[in-house]
C-alpha cells in the first residue's frame, strides 16, 4: 500500500470513529435527556384532607386533596376510591400541583378511618392528568396508611349509621313507670301521662325540646346516651300524633350529624284515656269494677291507674273519678 | 219541710211499685233491648225546702236473674232552683254489706249529679232476679224559694255516665226511666196549727192585759 493510500485510510478510520463517537454522544446525551423527562413526570406525593378530624355522616361533604409533584391539567371528571365504599370526584385545581377531590358521605358508607383503596385507587375515569408537557401523570398513590397517604394525615371516620328508635314509652305516675308502645297492641292508655321516654339505637348528640312535637313538651334530658326523656304537660285524655324529627333545626342526630331514621325521622300515634281498664274507650263502672278484682290479681300495670307500682283501691277510685269520659 | 226517712221508705216503695208497672207497660207496648232499667223514684217537694229525697232503682225485667258488681248513674234536672246535695246507699241497696264506697257514693253535686258504688270484695256480684228491683241509692236535694209549683223530669245520663257491670268487669246493657220531682208552693199552715197558734196569741195577750192591769 502507497503512503498516500495509508493516510487516506487513516483519514476515513478517522471519520468513522469521529462519526461513531459523535452518535454515541448523541445517544448518551439523548439517553441522559430521556431520563432526566422520565423524572419530571408527575407523581403523586402527598394526598389529605381540609376537613377537620372528626366523624362524619351522611350527607357530610369532605374534600380530599391530591398534591403531584408538578402542576397537572385535568380533564374529566377522575376518582379516587376511598376505603368507606364511596368515591371522592376531581372538584377543582386543574393547572395546578394540588387537586382537590371531593367526598360525599352517602347511606351505608362506613369506615373507622377513612383513607383511598390501594395504590391504585386514583383513577382517570375516561379524562386525563397530564403534566405541562401533556406527559400523562403517574397516578400511584402512596400505600394506604403509608406515609403521604390520607389515613397518615388524618383522622377521619365515616359513620353513614343512622340512628332509629329502639323503644317508644310513655311515662306515667308517681313511679314514673313507663310502657312501650312499639310493637303494643293496646289502643288507649289507661293513665295521666307525664312524659315520654324513647331509646335509640345509638348515642344521640343533638336534639331539643321540640326535637318531639305532637305533646307539650317542658323539658329534655339524656342528650349524650342512647335515651331521650321529655317531660310533658299531663295528659288525661286525647289522641295524639307525635313526631320526633329527622330533619332540620330541631333533628335528633347522633355525633356524625346523622339525622334520625336516615332523617325521615319517626311517628307514634296514641291516645289517653285516664281509667280506661279495658280498652273500649269509655270510663264506666266496668272498668271499676275490673280494676277492683285487679286488687286481689297479679299486678296489672293496666290497672295501676296512678302508676304507684301497685293495684288498689286508690286506683279503683281514680277510676270511679273518670266515669262517664270517653276517647273513642 | 223535709221528708223523714219513713216517709222516704214508704215513697219509695210507692216509687218502686210505679216503676214496675210503668215498666211492665213499657215491655208490653215496645220490644226492649235492656232488660235492666235504671228508674228514678217521682216524688213532692215544697218550694224552699231542704232535705228532701228520692231513690234510684234497678229493675230486673228480662226471664233470667243478672248478676250485678258496680254502676254508676247521672241524674240531672232542668232547673238550677233544684241542687242535689248528696247521694248514699239505697234504703234497700244492691250492695247491702258488702259496698266499697257507702254510705255516700255521690261524687258529684249540683244540678246535675253522679254517683256509683262497686262491691267490696272483688269477684263477688248481687244476684238481680227476674222481675227483682233494687235501690242503688238514696238522692237527697233541696228546692230553691219561690221555685215555681210544677212537676221536673229527672233523668238520666246516657252511657257511659250511667253504666252497669257484671262481675267480670263486663258493661251491661240498659235503659232508663225518668222520674220527677212535683214543687209544691211554700208550706201552708194546717188549721189545727192556726187554732194552737190563736189560742197562744190569745193567751199571752191575756197575760200582758192582767198584768198591766194588776
Amino acid at each position: 500500500m502507497s503512503e498516500s493510500g495509508e493516510s487516506r485510510s487513516f483519514l476515513f478510520g478517522l471519520r468513522i470513529a469521529s462519526v461513531l463517537l459523535r452518535t454515541t454522544l448523541i445517544l448518551f446525551f439523548g439517553f441522559v435527556s430521556s431520563i432526566q423527562l422520565m423524572g419530571a413526570t408527575a407523581t403523586v406525593t402527598n394526598v389529605s384532607s381540609t376537613a377537620a378530624d372528626g366523624t362524619y355522616g351522611i350527607g357530610a361533604s369532605i374534600p380530599v386533596t391530591v398534591t403531584f409533584s408538578t402542576s397537572v391539567v385535568v380533564t374529566g371528571t377522575p376518582l379516587l376510591a376511598l376505603n368507606s365504599g364511596g368515591t371522592a370526584s376531581f372538584s377543582s385545581g386543574s393547572g395546578t400541583s394540588t387537586l382537590t377531590f371531593t367526598y360525599t358521605v352517602g347511606a351505608g358508607q362506613n369506615s373507622a378511618h377513612l383513607d383511598y383503596t390501594s395504590t391504585v385507587a386514583l383513577s382517570l375515569n375516561g379524562g386525563t392528568i397530564n403534566d405541562s408537557t401533556d406527559t400523562p401523570a403517574n397516578l400511584t398513590l402512596p400505600a394506604p396508611g403509608a406515609a403521604g397517604s390520607l389515613g397518615a394525615n388524618k383522622n377521619i371516620v365515616i359513620d353513614s349509621t343512622s340512628p332509629t328508635v329502639v323503644s317508644y314509652s310513655v311515662l306515667f305516675g308517681s313511679a314514673n313507670l313507663g310502657f312501650n308502645l312499639v310493637g303494643s297492641t293496646r289502643t288507649r292508655l289507661p293513665w295521666q301521662i307525664t312524659g315520654i321516654r324513647v331509646v335509640f339505637s345509638k348515642t344521640i348528640a343533638s336534639g331539643d325540646l321540640n326535637s318531639l312535637s305532637g305533646v307539650a313538651t317542658t323539658a329534655i334530658s339524656g342528650l349524650g346516651t342512647n335515651t331521650l326523656t321529655w317531660a310533658i304537660s299531663p295528659i288525661a285524655v286525647g289522641s295524639f300524633t307525635t313526631t320526633l324529627a329527622g330533619t332540620g333545626p330541631d333533628a335528633i342526630r347522633d355525633a356524625a350529624g346523622n339525622g334520625l331514621n336516615g332523617g325521615t325521622g319517626f311517628t307514634q300515634n296514641f291516645k289517653v284515656l285516664e281509667g280506661d281498664f279495658n280498652d273500649d274507650g269509655f270510663v264506666s263502672s266496668a272498668d271499676m269494677v275490673a280494676v277492683n278484682n285487679a286488687t286481689v290479681a297479679p299486678y296489672n300495670v293496666f290497672a295501676d291507674v296512678n302508676g304507684d307500682g301497685v293495684v288498689n283501691i286508690t286506683d279503683v277510685s281514680i277510676v270511679r273519678s273518670r266515669i262517664g269520659t270517653s276517647q273513642p | 219541710m223535709g221528708y223523714g226517712r219513713k216517709q222516704a221508705s214508704w215513697l219509695f216503695r210507692f216509687g218502686v211499685y210505679t216503676a214496675v208497672l210503668i215498666m211492665g207497660l213499657i215491655t208490653f207496648v215496645a220490644d226492649a233491648r235492656a232488660d235492666l232499667v235504671f228508674g228514678a223514684q217521682s216524688v213532692s217537694a215544697n218550694a224552699g225546702s231542704t232535705g228532701n229525697s228520692f231513690e234510684v232503682f234497678l229493675s230486673n225485667t228480662g226471664a233470667t236473674a243478672v248478676d250485678i258488681s258496680g254502676f254508676s248513674f247521672e241524674i240531672s234536672t232542668a232547673t238550677s232552683n233544684i241542687n242535689f246535695t248528696e247521694a248514699t246507699t239505697s234504703t234497700a241497696d244492691i250492695f247491702a254489706g258488702n259496698s266499697l264506697f257507702g254510705p255516700v257514693i255521690s261524687t258529684s253535686t249540683g244540678q246535675t249529679l253522679d254517683a256509683s258504688d262497686v262491691v267490696a270484695t272483688p269477684n263477688t256480684s248481687t244476684v238481680l232476679g227476674s222481675g227483682a228491683t233494687l235501690g242503688l241509692g238514696e238522692v237527697f236535694f233541696d228546692v230553691a224559694p219561690g221555685t215555681v209549683t210544677g212537676p221536673y223530669a229527672v233523668s238520666f245520663g246516657a252511657f257511659p255516665s250511667t253504666s252497669l257491670s257484671d262481675a267480670l268487669g263486663n258493661n251491661l246493657t240498659f235503659s232508663t226511666v225518668s222520674g220527677s220531682i212535683n214543687v209544691n208552693g211554700p208550706a201552708v199552715p194546717e188549721p189545727s196549727s192556726l187554732l194552737l197558734l190563736g189560742t197562744g196569741l190569745v193567751g199571752t195577750l191575756g197575760a200582758v192585759r192582767r198584768k198591766l192591769l194588776g
